[in-house]
């Protein structure tokens, strides 16, 4: 006979107590580690937190003529700008790798980078595997929702990190993603994948928009072998709506090294803050331009008025991988920072 | 200035100092989870912030626990022997193996809902999450602790 709910919340709640039954004894305030001081000005970096721990602090100080070096040891805490802490989570991070692709080293580098970002960010590690069947899960009893995972093993990340169990739930769905913020990332043998919700998303927050730096330093780090999957839609580095609910996943190559043209001209357009329409087209022209002139045959590109995104295609020229590689160095030193 | 300031951060420390390690010692368990807090409230002043000058402390805490409690599994791989106590009952033992077995944030919510007795929206509103998503990690949760408890009726 099933156990009932009754039950159920008995035996765990008794199980919970046992595990806090001793009295709780962390460290009284006096005793904590005393931090680091942290300047005003100090701009939060990865290596920050390092940094700061490392301080020492050195006064000049000229007495008579006379240059005395004063070294003192790190403050004690003192109050500090204060930092409301946000209502919300910043972002979500879920980080997809296969085992023995990237090191536990690593892994902690990039754990430290994002931690650094405060604990309102919502970082997640987990291997394919687990990813798959998180999402799995979700979908179960969705033969639609199953078949798009077997098409696309890699935006299991993407199912598994929304958590919505049926496609026909789309406007619900629609209004989760919109207040999740998250970025998922996918490093597998086949490369790395970088997803987001789709256009009703609203644009990234500066906080989000540095996490997202940081994944992406730590793609570069990784130093994956530039490889795209079999089954890339016919434009890689393209948008790839799945299913209707609307989630996007953008799969990339990551460029080693971009145009410098291209990343002058994103540093232009973004020097006010905003991207127009005309800025847009500009930039997506000279994408284009830059396909074409790297021999990609019958490139096509167009911008979307209403601000619903761009488009561009090209006809396979040199073979999947070197037509990939290319579109995307394009994408990324003209495109990437403008329309993330 | 500087001693209203510590004095106060002292009093959020102290207000909420136990709460927070019951909740670190349910997801990393009783050796490490006075470092976890430790470390977290440690991270909050050495990034410049004042714990008195947070808008939801307890919130904002308790969601740092979960992180670091996170990151300290992510990178000590810490078992689920680590937070088991001693239990009288085998049914005990073996809810208590499947409760360590958790990923931390269906554990950090199913703590929330049966031992603190808290709603959905409670704990959304505490971790920082959206109420469906509480709701389902408690349904994950509860289907594999009552698969645990069934297999043992």
């Amino acid at each position: 006979m099933p156990i009932s709910d009754t039950e159920l919340r008995g035996t765990v709640r008794h199980v919970y107590q046992k595990m806090v039954d001793d009295s709780p004894l962390s460290p009284e305030w006096g005793e904590l580690p005393v931090p680091p001081l942290r300047t005003t000005n100090e701009r939060r970096s990865p290596n920050g937190l390092v940094a700061a721990m490392a301080a020492v602090v050195v006064v000049l100080v000229a007495v008579g003529g006379t240059l005395w070096i004063v070294r003192t040891s790190a403050p004690s805490v003192g109050p500090g700008p204060i930092a409301e802490a946000p209502a919300r989570v910043v972002a979500r991070v879920t980080v997809v790798f296969s085992p023995g692709e990237v090191t536990d080293a690593q892994f902690d580098v990039f754990g430290d980078v994002v931690a650094n970002y405060g604990p309102d960010t919502d970082v997640e590690f987990i291997d394919e595997a687990t990813a798959d069947k998180q999402a799995r899960d979700h979908a179960a009893g969705d033969p639609d929702t199953l078949a798009v995972l077997d098409q696309r093993p890699d935006v299991a990340a993407s199912y598994a990190q929304v958590g919505f169990t049926d496609l026909d739930e789309a406007p619900a769905f629609q209004e989760q993603v919109g207040e999740l913020d998250f970025v998922v990332v996918a490093i597998g043998s086949n490369g790395p994948l970088l997803g987001r919700g789709d256009s009703d998303l609203p644009a990234m927050s500066v906080e989000q928009d540095s996490i997202r730096g940081a994944v992406w330093q730590f793609l570069y780090n990784l130093d994956l072998p530039q490889q795209i999957r079999s089954n890339e839609p016919e434009t890689p580095g393209s948008d790839l709506p799945v299913g209707d609910g609307g989630i996007v996943a953008t799969t990339v190559s990551v460029p080693s090294e971009l145009i410098q043209d291209g990343v002058d001209l994103q540093n232009r357009i973004l020097a006010d803050g905003n991207v127009t329409l005309q800025e847009l087209e500009q930039a997506v022209a000279a994408m284009a331009e830059c396909m074409q002139s790297r021999g990609l045959n019958d490139v096509t590109w167009s911008v979307d008025p209403d601000g619903n995104g761009f488009s561009s295609g090209y006809t396979a020229t040199f073979g999947d991988t070197e037509d990939a590689a290319i579109a995307t160095l394009c994408r990324y030193s003209y495109i990437e920072q403008l329309y993330p | 200035m500087r001693v209203t300031s510590v004095r106060g951060d002292a009093e959020v420390y102290e207000k909420h100092r136990d709460e927070l390690t019951r909740f670190a010692r349910v997801l990393v368990g009783r050796d490490d989870a006075p470092d976890v807090v430790s470390n977290v409230v440690t991270r909050v002043l050495a990034s410049g912030r004042s714990l008195a000058g947070l808008r939801e402390p307890r919130s904002y805490l308790m969601k740092a626990v979960l992180n670091e409690s996170r990151s300290v599994i992510r990178k000590r791989r810490v078992s689920s022997a680590a937070i088991q106590p001693h239990y009288d009952r085998l049914v005990d033992y073996r809810i208590g193996e499947a409760v360590a077995g958790l990923p931390p944030r269906q554990r950090a919510v199913t703590f929330l809902a049966y031992w603190g007795e808290m709603t959905s929206s409670e704990i959304a509103e505490l971790l920082g999450m959206r109420p469906g998503t509480v709701r389902r990690y408690l349904h994950l949760a509860r289907e594999k602790l009552r698969g645990v408890l069934d297999a043992n009726q």
